[in-house]
């Protein structure tokens, strides 16, 4: 019997002109990282928001871990806090009313906020940020923040990480380094991850198979090797 | 002269303000988060308050309230007295004056907040209620002070509302808005320029305060 991949993604997202759908898609995948490229405005944005559950398609069916999140058919959609689907924005979107550590606390699934804490500071070690813990989150250098975006998304204990150009802002030692620590936290958790970027070294540092996106539809599909 | 209507201002405007406080940023919550038909209506009737003449408005509330009305009448059975002309209803007049500056202020603020951080506070396993409470309130922070103190100083200078539904009976219902007119019809000078000054003082006050406390950067509750 042939097992369910751990994501498997059908979706249809209306666009502004009839017969001109922003997104329409068979996305499947196991562990490793996916990179996703192609134009603006191909759609790989729309993606990650509708897995993540921020955006509703039009016609489709999303399951996760043999979990059905979406199925119009079914009537069922799952709200992103329900998903376990971490998203790390382009804008990376920490809190600003927060210090790092309770940023990176905000989505430790456990009671007590002690624990929130200590589970919190042990992923800004991993990602070697423990002693930015007490800063504030604006008050971050962009690779800094991009540590801590990171440690938060992890943190929360996902079952699929989603990152949006994370890198788009640093300088290229930065993304050398932030990227090797990526692909090395997200292959320790075999967590599967899809990655959009438009940056070919991201492409051959971090992933194992590379997805092009064209005017909302798959034009290419094969594994690379990282 | 007496201290009575000063006091007794202060204590209807602060039990306004607390209630405007409570409900005005419940509802902008509501209208910023939801898209529920007639929103847009509720806004209007909400901010009526601000632009109706105070005996209009007072004539809607002796109307809805008064002895003979369902609601007076239910007021009447549990409570054993009536509600118009006395200080709770100066309260509702004092929390009907502040309501659509707390309303119109912190939906703004609401509005404001970038909504990528909702998103991500979702897609980190906050259910709606908790990213309200931890995201939304504490980021619209100093819109709420701006607004909670314009409604302060709003409800502390109401006249007219309150004269219509809970009368200017002195050491009962007698505001210093309204004890200052008494004072100026009587020829009181003195009294009349007591009570004015000290009004005056604390609106400026109150809004001086809301103004330093708005500039603060937010912070977490």
């Amino acid at each position: 019997m042939p097992s369910e991949p751990r994501l498997s993604a059908r979706l249809f997202v209306e666009g502004p002109e009839a017969g001109r759908p922003r997104l329409d898609v068979l996305f499947e995948g196991d562990g490793g990282v996916t990179a996703l490229m192609g134009p603006s405005g191909a759609g790989k944005t729309t993606l990650l928001t509708c897995l993540a559950g921020l955006l509703r398609p039009a016609r489709g069916r999303i399951a996760l871990s043999g979990e059905v999140l979406f199925d119009s058919e079914a009537s069922i959609f799952r709200p992103p806090e329900e998903r376990r689907v971490a998203l790390v924005f382009q804008s990376l979107a920490l809190f600003p009313h927060l210090s790092v550590w309770e940023n990176v606390a905000y989505g430790v699934p456990r009671r007590k906020k002690s624990e929130r804490k200590e589970v919190a500071l042990s992923w800004l070690e991993r990602t070697s940020a423990l002693h930015l813990a007490h800063r504030r989150a604006t008050a971050l250098s962009g690779g800094e923040a991009q540590r801590v975006a990171i440690a938060r998304a992890l943190a929360s204990e996902p079952r699929l990480v989603l990152l949006d150009e994370p890198f788009s802002a640093l300088h290229h030692e930065l993304r050398v380094e932030l990227g090797a620590m990526l692909r090395e936290l997200l292959a320790a958790s075999q967590l599967p991850a899809i990655l959009v970027t438009h940056d070919a070294a991201d492409v051959a540092r971090l992933a194992s198979r590379l997805v092009t996106l064209d005017a909302g539809r798959i034009t290419q599909d094969r594994s690379v090797s990282p | 002269m007496t201290w009575d209507p000063l006091l007794l201002s202060l204590q209807v405007t602060s039990a306004a303000t607390v209630l405007a406080t409570i409900v005005g940023v419940a509802l902008a919550g509501l209208m910023v988060r939801s898209r529920f038909p007639g929103r847009d209506l509720l806004e209007t009737l909400l901010t009526a308050p601000m632009v109706l003449p105070p005996t209009v408005l007072g004539y809607y509330l002796l109307t809805a309230l008064g002895r003979t009305s369902i609601l007076g009448r239910a007021y009447e059975s549990v409570f054993s007295e009536p509600l118009v002309f006395t200080p709770r209803a100066a309260v509702i007049a004092g929390f009907l004056a502040a309501l659509p500056f707390v309303v119109k202020t912190t939906r703004a603020a609401m509005e404001e907040v970038d909504p990528r951080l909702t998103a991500a506070a979702a897609t980190l396993g906050a259910p709606p209620f908790r990213v309200f409470v931890t995201i939304v309130l504490p980021l619209s922070r100093s819109g709420i002070v701006a607004g909670v103190t314009l409604g302060f100083a709003r409800s502390l200078g109401d006249f007219g509302v309150t004269l219509m539904i809970a009368g200017n009976i002195p050491g009962l219902t007698q505001t210093a808005s309204l004890a200052i007119y008494d004072a100026v019809q009587a020829n009181r000078e003195a009294e009349a320029a007591g009570l004015v000054t000290v009004l005056s003082a604390f609106a400026v006050a109150a809004l001086y305060a809301g103004t330093k406390l708005a500039q603060r950067k937010p912070h977490a509750f």
